[in-house]
C-alpha cells in the first residue's frame, strides 16, 4: 500500500469515527451535566475509564481474532474503528465539558426558531430570518462541537499501536515501519509533512472558530437537574459496552494466559528492571508535564498564549510526529551527544503529555468547588481538631483531584509505546515496549503473564502512592 | 499555632526532597548500569536470546544490555539503525537472526574483524573470510501445512500453487528471513522472472502478512491451509498441538535454504575484549546445542556431539547441509529490497 492510500484511508476512517463518536459524546455530556454532584464523581470516573485502557492490552487481546478475519478485512476494519471510537469518545465528552459556552445559546436558537413562525414575521422577511436562524444554529453547534470533534479526529488519526497489532493499515503504521526499515530521516520527515499539515489545518479551524466568537458569560443552567432513566441507561450502556470490549475481553485473554504462564516470570528477571525503568520515565515525564501545565495555565496575555500554543503543539501532533522530530534532531551533532541519554525521551514524553495534563487540569478546575475549599482552608486556623478536619476536607475537595491528575498523566506516560520505541536509549527500554516487540509470538501464556505483570504494577504503585500520600498530606496539613 | 504554621512548609519541603531523592537515585542506578554494560543489538527472538545472554553475564560477570528489534521490522530495523549510527555507534555486538543484513553491514564498513575460537570452529560456508561476521545456529525455510486441510507433500503444495492461492500465507518479504529467501530467488530466477512470480502470487490472492509467526498462527488455526515460514515457527505450532506438518522449501536449484544467525563486533566499540568473549561464547558448541534444545530449535552449524542434538532437530542437519550458500547474495538482497520497497510502499 502506498503512503497516499494509507493516509486517505486513515483520514476517512478518522472522520467516520469522529462523526459517530461525537454524536455519542454529546448525549453522554448531556447526561453527565444533569447529574447531582454526589453522583457525578462516580459517573465521571466510569465514563473516562476507556481512555486509560492501554493500547497494548487492546491490541494483544484482539490480535488473534483480527488474524482470523484475514479473509474479511472489512470486518477487521470495522472492529478496529469501533474500538478506537469507544476509546476516544470519553475524550470528546471531556472537551465538551471543558469548552467555553457557545456565543449563541441554545435558548437563543430556540427563540430564533420561534421567531420564524409566520405570525411573528414581517412580510418579505422570511429569507433573512431563515439565514439568521441557520447562522445562529451554526454558531451554536460549531462553537460547541468543533473543539471536541477536532481533538477526537486528531486522536483517531494518530492511533498506531492497536492498528499495528490488529494489522490495520494506517499512515502511522506505514511510516513507522518504513522508517525502522531503512527510510532515511530526511525522507521520513518529507513524508511526515502531509499528515502534520492536515492536523495543523484541523487545529487551526477549531481554534479560529473558538477565538473568533465571544463566549457568553455564563454557562446556561441545565433546564432540569433530573437524571432521566433514559440518560442513565445511555451512560450505563456506553460504559458497559466500552469496558467489556476494550478491557473485559482482552483482560480475559491475558488472565487465562497468566494462570498458565506465571512461571515464565521467574525466567525473565529483567522484566522487573524494565518495569522499574518504565516507572521512572513515567514519574519523571508525568511530573514535568503536570508542573508545566500548572505553570502554563496561569499565563495570561498574548505572549502567554503564544507560549502555550508553542508548547502544546508538538504533543497535539501525536507521538509519531513528535518522536521522529526529536529523533531527527539528536541524530546529528551537536545533539548526538545526548542521543544515548534519557533526555530526548523525557523531553518528548513531557511535550506529548502536556495537552492531556492541561485538559485534566481544566476538568479538575470545573469539578472543584472553590468556595468549599476556601471554607476548608479557613477551618485550618482553629485548634488541632479543626486542623485535622480541615486537612481531611482539603484532601477530599482539592488535593485528591490534583494528585489524581498527576498519577493519571504519569500512567499515560507509562503505557506510551511510540515515543520509547523511537527514542529509548540502550539499556533503558521500558517494559511495555519490550512486550510490544514480543507480540509477534501471538497470545502465548508466558507473554500474557509478562503483560499482566507489567500492566498491574503501575496500578498497584498508584494505589500505594494514593494511600501513602493521603496519610502524609493530611498529617502535614494538620501539623 | 504559629509554631505549627512554621513547621508545615519545612515538613512539605522534606517530603518533596525525599521523593526527588528517590527518583534521582533511580536515574543514577539505571544510567550507571547502562553505561558499564556491553550493548548487544539482538534480532534473535528475545525470549530465547535473553536466557543465553543472561547466562553469559552470570558466567563471565560482564553485564549485557539487550536492544531488541521492533515488532514490525524484524532484523531489518536493527541493520538500518546500525547504518544510521555508523559514525556514533551505541552498539558493541550485533546478534542478527539471519545473515544477509550482517553481510550488508560488513560491506558498509560497520563491522570490526575478529577471528577467535568461535570463528575457527565454523565452516567457511558460514563465516566471513576476514572474520567480520560468523554464522551459527540456523533455521530452514519450510512450507508449513495444516494437515486437516491438505496433505503435507511437495505434490500437494505444487498443485495448490497452480490454482487459487487465497489460502496461502507469506510474510512481508521486506523483512526477516523472507527477505533472505527472496534474495535467493532473485539471484537464481533473475529479477524479472522473480518479480513476475511474486506479482502473480499476490494477484491470485496470496495473503501477505506481517511476519513468519503470523503465517504459522494462520495455518495452525486453519485460517490458511499452508504458508512459507521457518522451522522455529513450525516447531512452536507443533509444540502447541496444532495439526501441522512441514516440507522443506527448495530454491529453483533444488537446494534448501538454511538461514544462520550471525554475530559481529561493531566498529568503534569501546569494549572490544568483552565483545570478543561474547562472540566466542555464542559461537561455542555449548551455545549451539543450547539453541537447538530451546523452543527455537536452531540447527547447529559447527561440529557438535550429534547425540546431544534433540531428536526433532537432528533430521534438519542433513537438510541444512544441502543449503544454498548465502554469502555472496548481498547485492541480490539490496536490489530485491529496493524493488520490494517500491512494490509495497511507493
Amino acid at each position: 500500500m502506498s503512503f497516499t492510500a494509507a493516509m486517505i484511508g486513515s483520514l476517512l476512517r478518522s472522520l467516520a469515527i469522529t462523526v459517530v463518536g461525537l454524536g455519542i459524546a454529546v448525549r453522554l455530556t448531556r447526561s453527565l451535566r444533569s447529574l447531582s454532584s454526589r453522583e457525578a464523581t462516580w459517573w465521571w470516573g466510569l465514563t473516562l475509564l476507556p481512555v486509560f485502557v492501554p493500547g497494548l492490552l487492546i491490541g494483544y487481546g484482539y490480535r488473534n481474532f483480527a488474524l482470523s478475519l484475514v479473509h474479511h478485512p472489512v470486518w477487521n476494519e470495522f472492529l478496529y474503528a469501533v474500538l478506537v471510537m469507544l476509546q476516544i469518545t470519553p475524550v470528546g465528552v471531556l472537551v465538551l465539558i471543558c469548552s467555553p459556552a457557545p456565543p449563541v445559546s441554545a435558548s437563543a436558537v430556540h427563540v430564533r426558531r420561534l421567531a420564524m413562525r409566520p405570525p411573528s414575521l414581517l412580510e418579505g422577511e422570511e429569507q433573512r430570518a431563515s439565514l439568521l436562524f441557520v447562522g445562529d444554529l451554526f454558531r451554536h453547534h460549531a462553537f460547541a462541537l468543533l473543539p471536541a470533534g477536532a481533538v477526537m479526529f486528531l486522536l483517531a488519526f494518530q492511533e498506531s499501536e492497536v492498528a499495528t497489532l490488529m494489522q490495520v493499515s494506517t499512515w502511522t503504521e506505514w511510516l513507522f515501519t518504513r522508517y525502522a526499515g531503512g527510510l532515511t530521516m530526511a525522507a521520513a520527515l518529507n513524508v511526515l509533512v502531509y499528515p502534520v499539515l492536515l492536523q495543523l489545518t484541523v487545529m487551526a479551524i477549531a481554534l479560529w472558530v473558538v477565538s473568533s466568537e465571544q463566549s457568553i458569560e455564563r454557562r446556561e443552567t441545565p433546564p432540569a437537574q433530573v437524571f432521566h432513566v433514559k440518560q442513565r441507561w445511555l451512560l450505563i450502556g456506553f460504559v458497559l459496552f466500552a469496558v467489556v470490549l476494550l478491557a473485559g475481553l482482552p483482560g480475559l485473554v491475558v488472565m487465562r494466559g497468566t494462570l498458565n504462564g506465571f512461571s515464565v516470570l521467574s525466567a525473565h528477571p529483567m522484566l522487573m528492571q524494565e518495569i522499574g525503568i518504565a516507572l521512572l520515565f513515567a514519574v519523571t515525564a508525568g511530573g514535568c508535564a503536570w508542573l508545566l501545565s500548572g505553570w502554563l495555565i496561569f499565563r495570561k496575555g498574548r505572549a502567554g498564549r503564544m507560549l502555550a500554543v508553542a508548547l502544546l503543539l508538538p504533543g497535539l501532533l501525536g507521538a509519531l510526529a513528535l518522536g521522529m522530530g526529536v529523533a531527527g534532531m539528536v541524530q546529528r551533532p551537536p545533539l548526538v551527544s545526548v542521543r544515548d541519554t534519557p533526555l530526548p525521551l523525557l523531553i518528548a514524553e513531557t511535550l506529548f503529555l502536556l495537552p492531556r495534563a492541561m485538559l485534566l487540569r481544566l476538568l479538575i478546575g470545573r469539578l472543584t468547588n472553590s468556595s468549599a475549599v476556601h471554607a476548608a482552608r479557613l477551618l485550618s486556623s482553629g485548634d488541632r481538631t479543626h486542623r485535622e478536619q480541615s486537612a481531611r476536607l482539603i484532601w477530599r475537595l482539592d488535593t485528591v483531584g490534583r494528585w489524581g491528575g498527576l498519577l493519571l498523566v504519569s500512567y499515560w506516560a507509562y503505557i506510551e509505546l511510540t515515543l520509547p520505541s523511537l527514542l529509548a536509549p540502550p539499556g533503558m527500554t521500558p517494559a511495555p515496549v519490550v512486550l510490544y516487540n514480543l507480540m509477534h509470538y501471538g497470545q502465548i501464556s508466558g507473554l500474557s503473564a509478562m503483560l499482566f505483570a507489567s500492566l498491574a504494577t503501575p496500578v498497584v504503585v498508584m494505589i500505594v502512592m494514593w494511600g501513602v500520600s493521603r496519610v502524609v498530606m493530611t498529617r502535614l496539613r494538620s501539623i | 499555632m504559629q509554631g505549627s504554621d512554621a513547621r508545615r512548609p519545612i515538613a512539605v519541603s522534606i517530603a518533596g526532597l525525599a521523593v526527588f531523592a528517590v527518583i534521582a537515585m533511580g536515574w543514577y542506578q539505571v544510567s550507571t548500569s547502562a553505561r558499564n554494560a556491553l550493548v548487544v543489538y539482538c534480532a534473535h527472538d528475545l525470549l530465547y536470546a535473553e536466557e543465553v545472554l543472561r547466562d553469559f553475564e552470570r558466567e563471565t560477570g560482564i553485564p549485557v544490555v539487550i536492544v531488541p528489534d521492533t515488532e514490525a521490522t524484524k532484523s531489518l530495523g536493527l541493520v538500518q539503525r546500525l547504518i544510521r549510527e555508523k559514525d556514533h555507534p551505541a552498539c558493541d555486538v550485533f546478534w542478527n537472526n539471519q545473515l544477509l543484513g550482517t553481510v550488508e553491514l560488513a560491506e558498509q564498513g560497520v563491522l570490526e574483524p575478529y577471528q577467535g575460537a568461535g570463528w575457527k570452529r565454523m565452516s567457511q560456508a558460514f563465516r566471513d573470510p576476514n572474520g567480520l561476521w560468523t554464522g551459527f545456529g540456523g533455521r530452514l525455510r519450510v512450507w508449513i501445512v495444516n494437515t486437516d486441510a491438505m496433505p503435507a507433500t511437495v505434490q500437494a503444495i505444487d498443485e495448490r500453487l497452480t490454482g487459487d492461492v487465497s489460502l496461502m500465507a507469506i510474510a512481508e518479504p521486506m523483512f526477516g528471513t523472507t527477505l533472505s529467501h527472496f534474495a535467493v530467488l532473485w539471484d537464481e530466477m533473475g529479477s524479472l522472472e522473480m518479480q513476475a512470480w511474486y506479482r502473480d502470487l499476490r494477484e491470485r490472492g496470496a495473503r501477505v502478512v506481517p511476519g513468519n509467526a503470523t503465517v504459522k498462527d494462520l495455518v495452525a488455526a486453519g485460517v490458511c491451509d499452508f504458508g512459507m515460514t521457518d522451522t522455529d515457527d513450525y516447531f512452536l505450532a507443533k509444540a502447541d498441538g496444532a495439526p501441522v506438518a512441514m516440507v522443506p522449501l527448495r530454491a529453483p536449484s533444488g537446494e534448501t535454504i538454511c538461514i544462520p544467525n550471525s554475530v559481529a563486533i561493531i566498529k568503534g566499540t569501546q569494549k572490544r575484549s568483552h565483545a570478543e568473549r561474547l562472540l566466542d561464547y555464542l559461537l561455542s558448541e555449548q551455545s549451539e546445542l543450547r539453541l537447538a534444545a530451546s523452543k527455537a530449535s536452531q540447527i547447529p552449524l559447527g561440529p557438535v556431539n550429534e547425540s546431544q542434538i534433540p531428536a526433532d532437530v537432528r533430521p534438519l542437519t542433513k537438510w541444512a547441509r544441502e543449503s544454498v550458500s548465502l554469502t555472496d547474495l548481498a547485492t541480490a538482497r539490496r536490489e530485491c529490497l529496493a524493488w520490494l520497497t517500491e512494490e509495497h510502499a511507493p
